[in-house]
């Protein structure tokens, strides 16, 4: 069933690193698509008949300060409006500061009926700045406060690593592997002056339980460091079928404790009894799963899923998975 | 369509205008001789009797709200694009517009109409009939999402994230506050005066009795609630959400601990909702192109069952009581005209 919902693009970044520069390249290069941007830093967006909507951020904390219920309130009074209006927009683009939080941006998109029945989130896609990002990420932030830097590259679906012309390969190659410490999941697309080609960051369907699964056996290669303060990607292999109730109290236990940690999850389940794959996602403790394709005959019956997020113990996330197999 | 009869029920619908985006408000003057409308097309129009039709000046990125000054000689438009107009009915021209800190997003005339009070983005402006502004009240953590008078007009509740706050006009600070933690989005205050009731984005109903601040909270909501009215005798609060219409009693001991009436028969949301001047029918329009009438005194008695054909965005009654109007997402304005049922 075609999705009819208008896909919305998260564009995170630090200052500098090159979103308004994307922003004109996507508006630009896209031919013939109705694009909306609405952005929260003034940009230069040099397009005139792009609709261009500025925003001050709103964080509201909704049911007692739940992190999986902080959402963004000038985006749902503004993609309402938007939504209202006859002229539809093929497409919109959200760019947020700097320093934002990714988080109540995405959960936007789940917690307001409204949003949700008209909107989709179609990915988070985030600039790198290829010179800078090491520093950024490197920052000693005050106890209790989040490295923004850290936290944009973990939630993307997509990271552009930008200006890759000022450094030289080696050190690009450093800077990859240090963002695949932190994010194994999203695709990194290297760029100079921001021109990727529109399909790297527009129709990327990052969200879309069917498309979440193309994952490369690669992210679940284990990466080598210990010290788990940091925020890092998590991937496990299980094969075998799970019991579905176990596999649920694991669910349970899982969003339970560790939602706030866990900034994004992805993975495909092999459950007892079902001819289907069960696949599922989430964003803290928002989570969205569902039965997908039936496995095919030479398909080995395993479980693979990624989680990343902060003080995350990859034998912890195992040994309890593990025990939701059937024997 | 122009014009046509429902024949079993009697009332009779009539587009009276037509603009080229969502309606995002409607009303009646107080005199009800005019009808004023803003669309998302940033159109403001003002129709009154067979000929007049005004075109007021266009909002960028759409005209959102609109008051009427109690006497009727003045409409208040209200734009996204941080501009008011006060303009006086059947001139040709009106003063400049006021320049206001962000989106207009509601606006009150005080019951005197000497004040107009406006939300703009984060802040509440109290604007004189010639356009100045006599204060402004700042200092609310995000925007200010709807601000009306209390019935006598001695204050005036602004809703933002964070609850409640209540002004008054000879007052440079707040003078009250109700405190509560989640974002405010639409306000409706008791005929009585004894009782605020707010619809909030996190899918509850949250009341404070006034001034003691003692509260209650519906919640539970299927989703966020943005239609609250209060029937005359304040004995009612009808609250539109998906489906349906809940009715909370606060006669005796007050709604705390018990279940609301029902009154269903949309099948989308209830996007408005309205009581009668003067009686006790209550009118509520559906995203589904239904307007249904109730007399809810007489439990979940549906009267009439008007369907409009298109997706219905709000609703406002002639000061009469016979007449109402109703706005829609297509950019339609009809006037519905009560049967003798």
């Amino acid at each position: 069933m075609a999705d009819g919902r208008v896909p919305v693009t998260v564009l995170t970044g630090f200052l500098g690193s090159g979103k308004t520069t994307l922003l004109n390249h996507v508006l630009r290069a896209q031919h013939g698509r109705r694009i909306a941007v609405i952005e929260n830093e003034f940009g230069e967006i040099g397009i005139d008949d792009a609709l261009v909507i500025d925003a001050e951020e709103e964080i509201f904390e909704m049911n007692n300060g739940c992190i999986c219920c902080t959402v963004r309130g000038d985006l749902i009074r503004i993609l309402g409006n938007l939504m209202r209006r006859k002229d539809r927009f093929d497409h919109i683009l959200v760019e947020t500061t700097g320093l934002a939080d990714p988080a109540p941006v995405a959960q936007t998109f789940f917690v307001d009926e409204e949003i949700r029945s008209q909107l989709r989130l179609d990915a988070i896609v985030t600039m790198v700045d290829a010179k800078h990002v090491i520093g950024h990420l490197d920052e000693v932030k005050p106890d209790g406060v989040e490295n923004e830097a850290v936290e944009q590259v973990a939630f993307a679906d997509r990271l552009v690593l930008n200006k890759c012309d000022l450094v030289d390969p080696r050190a690009l190659e450093q800077v990859e592997r240090r963002l695949r410490q932190i994010n194994a999941l999203a695709p990194i697309v290297r760029t100079e002056h921001a021109r990727v080609d529109l399909s790297a960051v527009l129709d990327v369907g990052a969200f879309d339980l069917a498309r979440a699964l193309e994952m490369d056996p690669e992210f679940l290669v284990d990466t080598d460091h210990q010290h788990d303060q940091t925020v890092s990607s998590v991937g496990l292999e299980v094969p075998g079928v799970v019991d579905v109730d176990r596999v649920n109290d694991w669910l349970g236990w899982l969003l339970g404790t560790k939602g706030t940690d866990i900034f994004r999850m992805k993975g495909v389940l092999a459950v007892a009894d079902d001819d289907r794959r069960y696949v599922f996602q989430g964003v803290h403790m928002l989570f969205d799963g569902q039965p997908d394709r039936p496995w095919r005959a030479d398909e080995e019956r395993t479980n693979r899923m990624v989680f990343i997020g902060r003080n995350l113990e990859r034998d912890e996330l195992r040994k309890r998975f593990v025990a939701c197999l059937r024997s | 369509m122009n014009r046509r009869v429902d024949e079993e029920q009697g009332s009779s619908i009539s587009e009276l205008l037509r603009v080229e985006d969502h309606v995002t408000a409607v009303a009646f003057s107080p005199d009800g001789v005019h009808v004023a409308a803003t669309a998302l097309s940033g159109q403001a129009v003002v129709l009154g009797g067979r000929r007049l039709r005004q075109d007021l000046p266009v909002h960028g990125l759409g005209a959102l709200t609109l008051a009427w000054s109690p006497d009727g000689a003045t409409v208040a438009i209200g734009g996204q694009d941080g501009l008011v107009r006060l303009w006086p009915v059947g001139e040709t021209d009106g003063p400049p517009p006021l320049d206001v800190p962000g989106w207009a997003t509601s606006m009150s005339w005080a019951p005197d109409g000497q004040l107009l009070a406006v939300a703009a983005g984060r802040s509440v402006l109290l604007v004189d009939r010639t356009g100045a502004v006599r204060r402004r009240f700042d200092g609310h953590p995000a925007t200010v999402t709807s601000v009306t008078w209390t019935p006598g007009g001695k204050r005036l509740a602004a809703a933002s994230y964070g609850g409640l706050w209540w002004y008054e006009p000879g007052e440079a600070d707040v003078v009250k506050r109700f405190d509560w933690k989640g974002s405010v989005l639409a306000i409706a205050v008791a005929p009585t005066t004894k009782w605020v009731a707010t619809g909030n984005q996190d899918a509850s109903v949250h009341c404070w009795k006034l001034w003691t601040g003692e509260d209650l909270q519906m919640t539970g909501y299927p989703a966020k609630v943005e239609a609250l009215a209060w029937d005359r005798t304040a004995r009612f609060l009808a609250v539109g959400t998906l489906g349906e219409v809940n009715l909370w009693d606060f006669s005796g001991r007050g709604p705390q601990g018990t279940k609301p009436v029902t009154l269903g028969g949309h099948d989308r949301r209830v996007v408005a909702v309205g009581y009668q001047p003067g009686g006790s029918v209550l009118a509520a329009a559906g995203a589904d192109g239904v307007l249904s009438l109730w007399h809810p005194t007489n439990r979940r008695r549906l009267l009439e069952r008007i369907p409009i054909g298109e997706e219905l965005s709000c609703l406002h009654w002639h000061p009469g009581g016979r007449r109402l109007v109703v706005g829609t997402a297509e950019g339609g304005v009809y006037l519905v005209k009560l049967g003798t049922a």
